[in-house]
């Protein structure tokens, strides 16, 4: 990194200076989340597709259901240190009202206390809020709520935990994310604790060959678009190549087009500044009407050779 | 006398994604202007003059890549900047 400082003084005399650093560590958290087969079957495919024996995936992604955990210990992350790296746990509060008038600040108190120093992990609660039919702006009152409780625990304990609002990319494909937009007017002194996160998806383009589509620039321009609010942190909670073509329902790729899409999108991801966790989403459909491409194939070694890549 | 920075630097030589960085910047500038205010009547007759001070000029960071550089503090000869790397 290459910081400028410039200095003028009354006079209109300008001086400058470089500094550089260098920011590392940044090599991304992945972790697998297939419905249907769990993450201990997914792992030992992984492991057996390329000859590992160690645990595989960086994170432990889960999802709370309905209801928010009163505990990390009751959580379905609470395995995360005996069995991965790290834990990515997406909670739910259905009462968006009541999270954001407060009705559930001791439950996330309570939660955000239990949280065992030393687990790292990304947390957000209600994503993917667009799917869900209510209010925008009562979404974005809890989740800006929710962060404020949590970024303060997450403080005050040191944690190495960071909290965010997760949103659809395809809300960029029109203007509905503006209804969404808890990230500007982030508190400075929440904006280390925070990260912004996606769910993200694309599609197959037709050939020959059929290929899976740049995932990474329209992620990166969304990405900048946050940048300015202060986060500088960013996750996926779910992505994938759907094997769909682009625009349409017919389905046109296959697990070679997941294999040579994968070391793209890796690389990509990797040259996002912040980027810090990113979970591989497997439908749990199985067969031709599958819409995401399973752990399979010639898919299977490469996204496995990648996530062990990433092992710290 | 023109602007100068003696020095600008890093709490840390390397960071991990998500720290917090913190610059400091030592700098030799006067960017401090003098006004004087001297009322005159129909008379010509003057006032003494009222001496005012006001802080110009600014001092900025910016960063490739980008990053949200927050001052922190100011006290005209050192300036302190945190950002998250």
């Amino acid at each position: 990194m290459i910081i400028t400082v410039r200095v003028r003084d009354a006079t209109g005399a300008v001086a400058t200076r470089q500094v550089s650093t260098t920011i590392g560590g940044s090599s991304i958290s992945y972790g697998t989340y297939d419905i249907a087969r769990g993450i201990d079957a997914t792992e030992a495919a992984m492991r057996t597709a390329i000859g590992y024996n160690g645990v595989l995936n960086n994170h432990q992604r889960a999802y709370s259901g309905t209801n928010h955990p009163l505990t990390f210990a009751t959580s379905k992350v609470a395995n995360a240190a005996n069995w991965h790296h790290t834990a990515m746990l997406n909670t739910k509060l259905t009462d968006w009202a009541g999270l954001a008038n407060g009705a559930y600040d001791a439950l996330i108190n309570g939660f955000w206390s239990s949280w065992p120093v030393g687990i790292r992990g990304w947390v957000t609660c209600n994503h993917e809020p667009e799917n869900d039919g209510g209010d925008p702006a009562v979404w974005v009152a809890g989740i800006r709520r929710y962060v404020a409780l949590a970024a303060a625990r997450i403080r005050a304990r040191g944690l190495d935990v960071a909290v965010g609002g997760v949103l659809m990319s395809y809300s960029w494909d029109s203007e509905r994310w503006r209804d969404y937009d808890w990230w500007t007017g982030l508190p400075t002194i929440d904006r280390p604790q925070t990260f912004f996160g996606l769910d993200h998806y694309g599609r197959c383009l037709p050939g020959p060959p059929v290929v899976g589509e740049d995932m990474i620039t329209p992620l990166r321009e969304i990405i900048d678009s946050v940048r300015p609010s202060g986060i500088q942190r960013f996750a996926l909670f779910e992505c994938g190549l759907d094997r769909r073509r682009k625009g349409q329902s017919t389905i046109i790729g296959s697990n070679q087009t997941i294999a040579d899409w994968l070391p793209g999108f890796d690389t990509g991801l990797q040259s996002i500044a912040g980027m810090e966790a990113a979970n591989m989403f497997f439908s749990g459909q199985v067969g031709p009407a599958a819409q995401y491409a399973q752990i399979g194939g010639v898919a299977l070694p490469i996204w496995a050779q990648i996530v062990k890549n990433g092992l710290p | 006398m023109a602007a100068v920075i003696n020095s600008a630097t890093l709490d840390q030589a390397a960071y991990l994604s998500g720290e917090i960085m913190t610059l400091t910047v030592d700098y030799t500038a006067d960017r401090t202007i003098t006004v004087a205010t001297i009322v005159t009547d129909a008379g010509g007759n003057s006032s003494a003059p009222v001496i005012a001070t006001a802080l110009c000029g600014d001092i900025e960071v910016t960063s490739d890549p980008v990053r949200i550089w927050d001052l922190v503090s100011d006290n005209g000869t050192v300036a302190t900047f945190t950002a998250v790397a």
